[in-house]
């Protein structure tokens, strides 16, 4: 985290949604008495980005990383903690907040939906109230990156998700803001299409201007973008650092994947753990204090082996390290017992 | 790229009713972009508000007065009715359109722009349809104006304006009710087609032909009367054979007021309830 002036600060916030049981909601017997339960969403959050951090938000599906961007862009209320976007309350200072923040929302389009994507770029020329000149420079950069000219004269209802999402973002972008919030902004897009949104980001991250909070299920994307993480699991914060910090954190600085002739039967292997076992590929991570020769001995005594490669842990392994210790559950397949 | 180089856009005021107009003009140029789209939409509005007077033709047909009003009379109380309701259709239609922009999460967006809510929503698409409805609502009065008796006095012209004002407003503050509550509770969403509906059955009609429930319930509960039937009392002379009290002839614009303050209350109220649960 930066020591420098804090952008975004979420303090102590916990948010719980009211749900109903399935099961005699609306019993014959006790119509009125219909029990409800508050399912936990965020729990105890703290969260604080300094000026120009560039911050990965990740988790599972559910883990609470939407809700946490909802409460940061004013969308949602929590029920205790408090939540301050350049100071200001992004629920009761809505419209000034507003003006400091771009948002996408994966492949949720924010654009007018029956109008050419230039006139909703103008429209939003006019809610920001950016001066003419501003505009065009602005409009003009982000189609040197995203080209959005061969498409931003076609009605939104008829882009592709591709040129829709790059659209979103601009439209996020247009205003300057001083905070950027994606919520999973390069979900169901093509290689190509990823590729021109984090050039886009990438540039963000270098000017150190903005502060943007990404949540993406796209590993590489976190490994080419975010110099810190924050890892939310059942809506508790269960890492918060630096990237290449995140490795140490979880345990899981590094590990082979074997990929062996056949599907190999339990594995008792000495030297290291067996994390995850998939057809006849398996990976395994040394235990503390094993070597690479080791453990590769090991393993091509164990079964026949076609081919071995030693890895340091991506953000993926380090993610799923992260989950299996919060909520630890027994290794699945033939090898999965095995130490 | 100074797009990305962290300095803040300098901001200009820009007036809410300008921004309004924006918004609308685009709409309306995108949708002129299609003639076909564009005449359908229209024809819509036409097609459903013919079908209410032939529906009403059909009555006056065998009556030859309902409850003591003549044809010329009633057709200036659906007038009012329908240049209201084209003319809340036009500006404030959009409405409809909230449990649709809920289920396609584009609600959020409005949330996330330095604009009110209620602007955005109102601009979001430009209602075509409402056309339809002024055409006809228009043909209407131009109708009734030469079958009724009335004379045309400023203070009488003055009166029609108000009250079709008031009609458009009492029916804006009923569906700012129902917007509210379809936030609160998603199953409320046809409340908007049920206010819709009642309004084009019974509001087109003298309020002394139905029973008394439903004169209650047109005046005190849903006052679908006031957009229509209480002020074409007052210019066609029935002034005295209203329910309750004559008084009623003169309220329109303070229950015009009375509901749209009632639905903005309710719309902020259900609001900040979606805000905390999502």
């Amino acid at each position: 985290m930066s020591g420098t002036e804090a952008v975004i600060e979420v303090t102590g916030v916990t948010k719980t949604f009211r749900s109903w049981g399935a099961a005699g909601a609306w019993s014959i017997r006790r119509p009125l008495r219909r029990p409800s339960e508050r399912a936990l969403a965020l729990d105890g959050v703290h969260l604080r980005v300094a000026r120009g951090e560039f911050v990965g938000l990740l988790g599972q599906n559910g883990a609470g990383k939407s809700t946490l961007i909802k409460l940061m862009t004013g969308l949602l209320l929590p029920d205790t903690g408090t939540v301050r976007v350049c100071g200001l309350d992004p629920y009761g200072d809505r419209e000034r907040n507003a003006r400091n923040m771009g948002v996408t929302f994966g492949q949720r389009t924010q654009l007018w939906w029956d109008l050419p994507a230039r006139d909703s770029f103008s429209i939003l020329r006019d809610v920001y109230g950016l001066p003419e000149r501003v505009w065009r420079e602005a409009l003009a950069e982000l189609d040197d990156v995203l080209t959005l000219s061969a498409f931003w004269d076609t009605p939104v209802r008829f882009l592709s998700l591709g040129q829709r999402v790059r659209c979103d973002l601009a439209a996020a972008l247009l205003h300057r803001p001083r905070v950027l919030f994606l919520d999973e902004p390069t979900i169901g897009l093509d290689v190509m299409v990823k590729d021109q949104v984090r050039e886009l980001l990438s540039r963000l991250a270098a000017t150190g201007d903005h502060s943007v909070v990404l949540t993406t299920h796209d590993m590489a994307e976190v490994e080419a973008l975010c110099r810190r993480i924050v890892v939310i699991d059942r809506g508790r914060v269960v890492h918060d650092g630096q990237r290449d910090r995140l490795a140490v954190a979880a345990g899981a600085e590094r590990s082979f994947l074997v990929e062996f002739e056949t599907p190999p039967p339990r594995l008792d292997l000495v030297r290291a753990t067996v994390v995850s076992v998939r057809g006849a590929t398996v990976r395994v991570r040394p235990v503390s204090g094993a070597d690479r020769a080791q453990v590769t001995a090991e393993l091509l005594a164990a079964h026949p082996v076609r081919s071995v490669r030693y890895e340091g842990a991506t953000a993926e392994d380090v993610l799923r390290a992260l989950h299996q210790r919060a909520r630890p559950e027994p290794a699945s397949g033939a090898a999965g017992a095995a130490t | 790229m100074t797009t990305t180089d962290g300095t803040a856009a300098p901001a200009r005021r820009v007036g809410r009713l300008r921004l309004a107009a924006v918004i609308v003009r685009a709409g309306l140029r995108s949708q002129l972009a299609n003639r076909a789209d564009f005449a359908m939409a229209v024809a819509n509005g036409v097609t459903y508000q013919i079908t209410v007077l032939l529906f009403a033709t059909v009555i006056f047909s065998r009556f030859s007065s309902l409850g003591g009003w003549g044809l010329g009379e009633i057709l200036l109380i659906s007038s009012i009715r329908m240049l209201g309701h084209g003319l809340y259709m036009l500006f404030f239609g959009n409405l409809g359109l909230i449990p649709h922009l809920l289920r396609e999460g584009r609600f959020e967006a409005f949330r996330t722009r330095p604009a009110p809510v209620l602007l955005q929503v109102f601009t979001y698409e430009a209602p075509i349809n409402a056309l339809g409805d002024l055409v006809v609502a228009g043909a209407s009065l131009t109708v009734c104006l030469s079958l009724v008796d009335v004379t045309w006095s400023p203070a009488a012209l003055c009166f029609l304006a108000v009250a079709v004002a008031a009609a458009t407003v009492i029916e804006l503050g009923l569906n700012l009710h129902i917007a509210g509550l379809v936030l609160r509770f998603r199953g409320s969403e046809s409340l908007f087609f049920w206010l819709d509906n009642t309004a084009g059955n019974f509001g087109n009609y003298p309020l002394s032909v139905f029973p008394a429930v439903l004169q209650g319930a047109f005046t005190f509960g849903i006052p679908i009367a006031f957009a229509g039937y209480y002020p074409a009392a007052w210019l066609t002379g029935h002034a005295g054979t209203v329910p309750v009290s004559p008084v009623l002839v003169y309220l329109s614009p303070l229950v015009a007021l009375l509901a749209l303050l009632s639905g903005l209350a309710v719309w902020r109220r259900c609001l900040a309830w979606y805000s905390r649960n999502g």
